[in-house]
């Protein structure tokens, strides 16, 4: 009974402390108000004398929140510390405004601009046992740079299916929608998320794991309990668990609460596979490149060229020269501030010649490269070879001279070269390595005798 | 291009001059506390504080812009086959139905069910073609378009597409815009106001018609509400390209560009006093349709492409044909049009005249567009622009198992009703698994009882393919975000490679 009591009072610790803080910011205004009231004495006197006792009760209770809210004595200690300070401050204030000889020597400035620096502090460090440390960081962050957020880690494993579920999906799960008030600093019904252990350990009940009747997991039933049940988890107004992660969460539990199974043991939904795991690699590389430089962008457009990004919140560009024929091989170098950010190079029809590779080779995410339509001979093809992740190269209707293939196979990891060529029929020398006969797309398909007429 | 940058940079210093001390007194009382809302409200995810890359369309409405997604193709050639070809004598293979010719229809199948031209008890119709096996993939193929055995291993079937409409304007209507009724923007209109047109010379949406116009008029390629700059611009195989796009005769060419010229200078001065921004939209509009008249014949001219390329099409230069349009949506797709959409008219066999008849005017429907369709697949596969283009087919619905039997009596020639519940349609290109069956149909191909997808779920494929969630792709219309979609479709995810 009185133990609720005085958890109910700890809870009304964030209520209390605005009230010595309404009082001490009052009394600081009315100290530095340019004008000077008569009564401003007296009322300073009132004014302190009540952020001292209110705050006392700040005091009291944020200990008490401290005591039945499961918070750790290291997290807490500074924001305590920074409490106290501020009613001493606050009470020593009072005490040289009712003309107490202790404080006759300090200067007035010291107690109010002390208080209102302790009074930041204190109100920080108490914002960040509630909000999160990241709390003000992230947006800052955010704002400082233009820079987005970092795309999605992607979740691509080739491997996928051979890792334990539980720690490539169910924890990262549960890192993201219950640590945060679950975890070695803050742990709401004494429970702990955050690991494997502190689970099957649980909380202030027991196990919320229970691995004799999975189905009565206390983890399993709160995130099935309707939204609106007291007893729901993550309760009302944090971020909800997903239709596919109370899939999979349940999944989970009902077979058994491995934290060792592989994915692949678990017989999940292909819908929900693809959920959590990009089965297929993505074409383009992982981004990993900074923001472009906006002004480049815009020199480009000038020139009516066409940039854009390949997705909305991509760093990654498509750049083509379809609407500017006269773009020849210095035309690149006004892109060279922001060749890694490019991945699809379009240039057919373009004034480029051969020499356009020994400055592609500098573009180091490129994926597709055309060059359809040019007097590319494929001379110097073989620059590109450094290039780890491109992967289609057009040449259609150029003047490739087929000697050069021996150049082009030096390129790794290329999926397919288009070479098909409208008025000429080009073959593949005699020895290709095997792999090279379906990367290399020498065209001419007929229908019947469609072809003949090319052929004579 | 120097006259685009002057305009441009005027148009900016106007809008900056609109934007002085008196806008911001008139706005920035509500217009701050609408900010400060808005950020309550959650409406601007503060997570996702990014600069806009994308190029800006205040000038150019058709300037192209990225997707949402990282796209797997950038531009769709769809072949609508118009009046909904027979599935049974094409792709969907019905050995059973065979043993059930010309025998009475079982009551239960017909009961309580709606058709066009159906009364009372028809007959079973059986299979009016012979199937094999074809390509690696080993998918069944009718003998009556023996091309598509060339290219049977690029395309995905869908076998059991339904539809709910059973009328051609309004399953057209249907599967272009989403509606069955009037008013709604075509998908190539969306796609279009969606990421715009990559060449600043021709039109981003792209129609040509073949055999006829389709039952569902021009509303098939409109703009709906979207701004009026997106709906599907119509070019003809035959005379003018587009219509009044030639010189009136005894106008040449540098007159018509002084023409637009004095009319800009006008417009420009008009700018000058007023200070409107729209009119400089407006003069960048004149110009465009000045670029137009030498690129769009440019561009529509079939002649110049190598014999064998005509061969292989099979085209009739001059003349209106399917062949002719199949091989303009191949260079359209070259030069960086986003949506090409033919049409071809002539398919709807009833079985009540020759040209209706399974076993006359289809085959002649088939023959016509067989070869087209396989030239054009492998030509844009050869050119590598198979990985980035979407080639759909499809009529707008499917043909009933049964013999058409129009008002009791069974009619005099082969044919067969129309039927919504099942039905074939075929996609081919990038990010699409390839030689793939996706959805069963019953033993008489009458119901779908696998895979069944609807008219929505194509379009929210199509929509996926280009790099939109066809869920948060929207226009603000009447007070309320509208959807190509409305309120279903699923992105058909067993299909995507």
């Amino acid at each position: 009974m009185l133990d609720d009591f005085l958890i109910l009072i700890g809870r009304f610790h964030p209520l209390i402390i605005h009230l010595p803080i309404g009082f001490i910011v009052l009394g600081i205004l009315i100290e530095f108000n340019s004008k000077k009231f008569k009564w401003s004495n007296d009322a300073l006197k009132f004014i302190f004398f009540w952020a001292t006792i209110t705050g006392i009760l700040s005091i009291i209770s944020g200990f008490l929140q401290y005591q039945n809210g499961g918070y750790i004595w290291e997290t807490v200690q500074n924001h305590f510390l920074a409490g106290i300070l501020t009613v001493v401050l606050s009470f020593s204030f009072y005490l040289k405004l009712i003309e107490n000889s202790l404080f006759k020597p300090v200067p007035r400035n010291f107690f109010t601009i002390g208080n209102s620096v302790i009074l930041l502090i204190a109100g920080h460090l108490g914002g960040n046992i509630t909000h999160g440390e990241e709390h003000l960081i992230e947006p800052l962050k955010n704002l400082a740079s233009f820079n987005k957020v970092q795309s999605k880690s992607v979740k691509y494993y080739s491997d996928f299916k051979e890792k334990p579920l539980f720690s490539s999906v169910i924890q990262p799960i549960l890192d993201e929608k219950c640590v945060k008030c679950h975890n070695s600093k803050k742990s709401n019904g004494k429970l702990k998320m955050h690991n494997s252990n502190e689970l099957i350990k649980g909380g202030r009940n027991g196990s919320i794991i229970n691995f004799e009747f999975p189905e009565m997991s206390e983890m399993y039933i709160r995130i099935h309990l309707p939204k609106e049940e007291k007893k729901h988890m993550p309760p009302k107004g944090g971020k909800q668990l997903t239709r596919e992660e109370i899939n999979v969460v349940s999944n989970w539990i009902k077979n058994g609460s491995s934290f060792e199974k592989s994915v692949n043991e678990f017989k999940l939904d292909e819908s929900i596979i693809s959920y959590f795991f990009s089965i297929e690699k993505p074409f383009y590389p992982i981004e990993n490149v900074s923001t472009p430089d906006i002004e480049t962008i815009k020199k480009i457009r000038e020139k009516n060229i066409l940039v854009n990004p390949i997705s909305k919140s991509s760093n990654f560009f498509s750049v083509s020269s379809l609407n500017y024929s006269k773009f020849s091989d210095i035309d690149l170098s006004i892109m060279s501030s922001i060749r890694e950010n490019i991945v699809n190079l379009d240039l057919s029809e373009s004034k480029v010649t051969d020499s356009v590779f020994f400055n592609l080779k500098y573009f180091s995410n490129l994926t597709v490269l055309k060059l359809n339509n040019t007097n590319i001979l494929g001379q110097n093809i073989d620059e590109l070879s450094q290039l780890k992740n491109l992967k289609r190269i057009y040449l259609v209707n150029t003047r490739f001279d087929v000697q050069n293939i021996e150049k082009i196979i030096q390129i790794k990891g290329l999926e397919k070269v288009y070479l098909f060529q409208e008025d000429r029929i080009l073959k593949a020398p005699l020895k290709l390595p095997n792999n090279y006969e379906e990367i290399l797309e020498f065209g001419n398909y007929s229908l019947n005798n469609s072809m003949q007429n090319k052929k004579s | 291009m120097d006259e685009i940058r002057k305009l441009h940079n005027e148009f900016k210093n106007s809008n900056a001059r609109f934007n002085t001390r008196r806008h911001f007194l008139k706005e920035c009382t509500l217009g701050l506390g609408g900010i400060a809302l808005g950020s309550f409200l959650n409406s601007c995810s503060s997570k996702n504080v990014s600069f806009n890359y994308n190029a800006d369309r205040s000038l150019n409405p058709l300037a192209p812009i990225a997707p949402p997604f990282s796209p797997k193709v950038k531009s769709v050639i769809y072949l609508h086959m118009v009046g909904a070809p027979s599935q049974l004598e094409l792709f969907d293979y019905k050995p059973e139905l065979q043993k059930l010719h010309n025998k009475p229809c079982p009551e239960s199948l017909i009961a309580g069910k709606q058709f066009a031209f159906i009364e009372g008890t028809p007959n079973m119709l059986g299979p009016q073609a012979t199937f094999s096996k074809q390509g690696e993939s080993g998918n069944w193929i009718s003998n009556h378009i023996p091309h598509f055995k060339n290219i049977i291993d690029e395309v995905t079937f869908l076998k059991a597409v339904h539809t709910d409409q059973f009328n051609h304007g309004p399953a057209q209507l249907l599967m272009h815009t989403g509606s069955p009724r009037l008013g709604r923007p075509s998908i190539g209109s969306w796609v279009t106001y969606g990421l715009g047109s990559e060449s600043s010379d021709l039109p981003g949406f792209i129609v040509l018609t073949s055999g006829g116009t389709p039952d569902g008029g021009k509303s098939l390629w409109g703009n709906g509400f979207l701004p009026s700059i997106y709906q599907g611009v119509q070019c003809r195989s035959k005379g003018d390209p587009v219509l009044y796009l030639k010189n009136p005769q005894g106008i040449s060419r540098t007159l018509k560009k002084n023409i637009v010229g004095s009319i800009n200078k006008i417009n420009y001065d008009e700018y000058k006093k007023f200070k409107d921004p729209e009119v400089l939209t407006r003069i960048s509009q004149y110009e465009m349709a000045f670029r137009m008249q030498s690129s769009v014949p440019d561009v529509m001219n079939i002649n110049d492409e190598p014999e064998y390329i005509k061969e292989m099409y099979g085209v009739q230069p001059g003349k209106e044909s399917f062949a002719n349009n199949c091989l303009l949506a191949r260079k359209m797709v070259e030069k960086g049009v986003r949506f090409v959409q033919l049409y071809d008219w002539g398919w709807d066999s009833h079985g009540n005249g020759e040209a209706e008849s399974l076993r006359k005017g289809f085959l002649k429907k088939c023959k016509d567009s067989d070869r087209p369709i396989a030239a054009l697949i492998l030509d844009l596969k050869q050119r590598g622009l198979l990985d980035e283009t979407l080639v759909v087919w499809g009529g707008e619905f499917g043909r009933t198992p049964m013999w058409e039997n129009r008002a009791g009596v069974q009619n005099t020639l082969v044919g067969r009703d129309h039927q919504g519940e099942a039905f074939t349609m075929w996609m081919a290109g990038g990010g699409l698994k390839k030689g793939y069956v996706h959805g069963k149909t019953d033993e008489i191909g009458y119901r779908g009882i696998e895979g069944r997808v609807s008219v929505y779920d194509i379009q929210a494929t199509i929509l996926h393919l280009l790099g939109f969630d066809h869920e948060q792709f929207t226009f603000d219309f009447q007070g309320r975000p509208f959807r190509l979609t409305d309120v279903e479709g699923q992105v058909i995810r067993q299909i995507l490679a």
